[in-house]
């Protein structure tokens, strides 16, 4: 499709918007007047913009139409309208808003809601002089103008003239049209002005698909809220649940203990400071999670205290790349207080690689390993069972040794790595370690040589 | 509560990770009368169920490092022995398609209902006590 011209031009086409040709004026007349005439039974104001001679042909066929008076139709000089918005010899889309667009609009407000029927004959005195391309700029700006305002607009075309233009003014004069309507010679007028109320019809459909179109967008919106609130709280739900459920059993354990008949003043004050500890473990778990804003997308804004939580190690890795160094390589241990849960099981091995938790229970190492790309920074992370806290390849600067956990989930870790702008991939194996790769840019991509830390 | 115990201590397998959790249960187990043993993860617990006295209820956590709770249940279900033994699922997730059938109680637990759960599979002829 590449370089080839669209057939059929860009037109921006009115659904309310029609053209009638005709052979000769009665006819005309006849076919403007039933066009009026409906719009007077619908009690909606009517304009016609026509010649002298045609006004009072259309006039007269008001007037045998009996119970419609004429002189309810609103009639303009077609002449007079035209040089009132004319700009060397063109007509100007603005100046057809601040004439008939002001009378159209006057109208509309008076009667209240619904369309104004209006007729216009103003090309007409562009063919006669032979002005196609000034006939055609006018139906654009009168399709401007019904996309502004609620009209029925029906055009009427000498069909003796347009014969004279050729093949391709008519195909454009059609394409300005949404409903072309033929003259005497070719089929019979559109006495039911069918047009109207496919026009109307049509307007229905628009305005339901507009609101359908709402809808969906809503319905995404909510769909995707409710998808981003459901992974919130399940991350969240299962880093609460097990301190809230210790807490919980701490101090029943103390409240048995208290009301045993020898009460155990010892046994009491362990099992409230162990309470205690939950408690302050929750809060912390909180303060984490109730910050979102230090994992946004678009940028990673971290405190100094946020980054010595969470992504000093990481820094380091990207920085020692952007020194022109790479093949680090940092072996940590960690120990795996809080448990781990599939959802979470990254959240927590990075988390507890960067907090280095101090409190170890139980020995799980961690091994984190970047290597050197030529566009990216690749750090694998597997958590491995049964190392050795003393391995000899472990580097822990002290600065990173914290003495408790702070909360975290896979999520938020990976809202930290996208922010980063790289990506983390699980991968498991059953009865085999897992592994969490992350990639991010490198920054630098030169430089070979090894480090250590 | 202490209508619960029998004059035999019957022995109950905590198979959890999270340690503070597994240290308060334990204690209010062990004041019920109960003998607790624990494993923090499903390939320790399998091995409790090898080696020790065998347990009259296993309390199993479903997330956990090694082996899974649900590692360890497929692992029970080719063993007929072990699958006498019943599991009370406790966990901190919400197992939204859990349909093995074992009870399932989500993290808080109410104590009175899990000691309920553990008396009537260590208990099987009495009648489980509803305290309020």
């Amino acid at each position: 499709m590449r370089g080839t011209a669209p057939v059929i031009p860009r037109v921006t086409r009115i659904g309310r918007h029609a053209v009638q040709f005709y052979d000769d004026e009665i006819f005309l007349a006849t076919a403007v007047s039933e066009f009026l005439t409906h719009g007077l039974k619908e009690a909606r104001p009517c304009v016609a913009v026509a010649t002298p001679r045609h006004a009072a042909a259309i006039q007269g066929e008001l007037a045998r139409g009996g119970a419609m008076s004429a002189d309810r139709v609103t009639f303009l000089d077609a002449r007079t309208l035209l040089n009132g918005f004319l700009v060397h010899a063109e007509p100007d889309a603005g100046g057809l808003r601040a004439t008939i667009g002001k009378v159209i609009g006057e109208l509309a407000e008076l009667a209240g809601p619904g369309p104004v029927y209006v007729f216009g004959d103003m090309t007409g005195e562009f063919w006669r002089e032979g002005h196609a391309e000034a006939a055609v700029a006018l139906e654009d700006a009168w399709n401007d103008l019904a996309a502004e305002q609620t009209l029925f607009l029906l055009c009427g075309y000498d069909a003796v003239l347009m014969a004279r233009e050729g093949a391709g003014t008519f195909d454009d004069v059609c394409r300005r049209h949404a409903h072309v309507l033929p003259g005497r010679r070719f089929a019979a007028r559109d006495s039911d002005n069918v047009w109207l109320e496919v026009a109307r019809l049509e307007d229905q459909v628009r305005r339901l698909s507009h609101v359908q179109g709402q809808c969906e967008d809503l319905t995404a919106l909510v769909e995707a809220a409710t998808d981003g609130r459901e992974r919130l709280l399940n991350a969240g739900s299962h880093e609460l649940r097990n301190p809230v459920h210790a807490l919980r059993l701490q101090l029943q354990a103390a409240l048995r203990a208290l009301s045993a008949p020898l009460a155990d003043i010892q046994t009491v004050r362990l099992r409230v400071e162990r309470a205690e500890a939950q408690a302050l473990k929750l809060s912390r778990i909180l303060d984490t999670a109730l910050s979102p804003a230090s994992f946004s997308r678009s940028s990673l804004d971290l405190s100094a205290d946020d980054a010595a939580d969470w992504s000093v190690t990481l820094r380091r890795s990207v920085a020692a790349f952007a020194d022109e160094r790479h093949d680090v390589t940092v072996t940590t241990a960690i120990d795996d207080d809080l448990g781990a849960c599939e959802q979470t099981r990254v959240g927590q091995a990075i988390r507890h690689l960067l907090n280095h938790v101090g409190n170890v229970t139980r020995t799980t190492t961690i091994h984190v390993v970047a290597v050197a790309e030529p566009h990216a920074v690749r750090t694998r992370v597997e958590n491995g069972i049964g190392r050795s806290m003393g391995d000899p390849t472990a580097l822990v600067p002290s600065e990173l040794v914290r003495p408790e956990s702070r909360g975290g989930s896979l999520w938020m870790t990976r809202q930290l790595v996208e922010a980063m702008g790289g990506t983390l991939v699980v991968a498991t194996r059953p009865d085999g370690p897992m592994t969490y790769e992350i990639t991010w840019p490198r920054p630098a991509a030169q430089g070979i040589g090894s480090v250590s830390r | 509560m202490a209508a619960r115990l029998t004059k035999r201590p019957r022995r109950v397998l905590i198979v959890d990770d999270d340690v503070d959790g597994v240290d308060a249960l334990k204690y209010l187990l062990e004041s019920e009368g109960y003998v607790v043993d624990s494993a923090s993860n499903g390939r320790e617990g399998l091995q409790h169920l090898l080696d020790e006295p065998k347990p009259c209820v296993v309390i199993l956590d479903l997330a956990m490092p090694v082996m899974t709770g649900w590692q360890f249940l497929a692992a029970r279900d080719d063993d007929d022995a072990l699958l006498k033994i019943p599991v009370i699922v406790v966990t901190a997730s919400r197992p939204t398609s859990y349909a093995r059938g074992e009870p399932v109680m989500v993290k808080p637990v109410d104590l009175d209902a899990l000691l309920d759960q553990i008396a009537s599979c260590c208990h099987p002829r009495r009648p489980p006590t509803h305290e309020h």
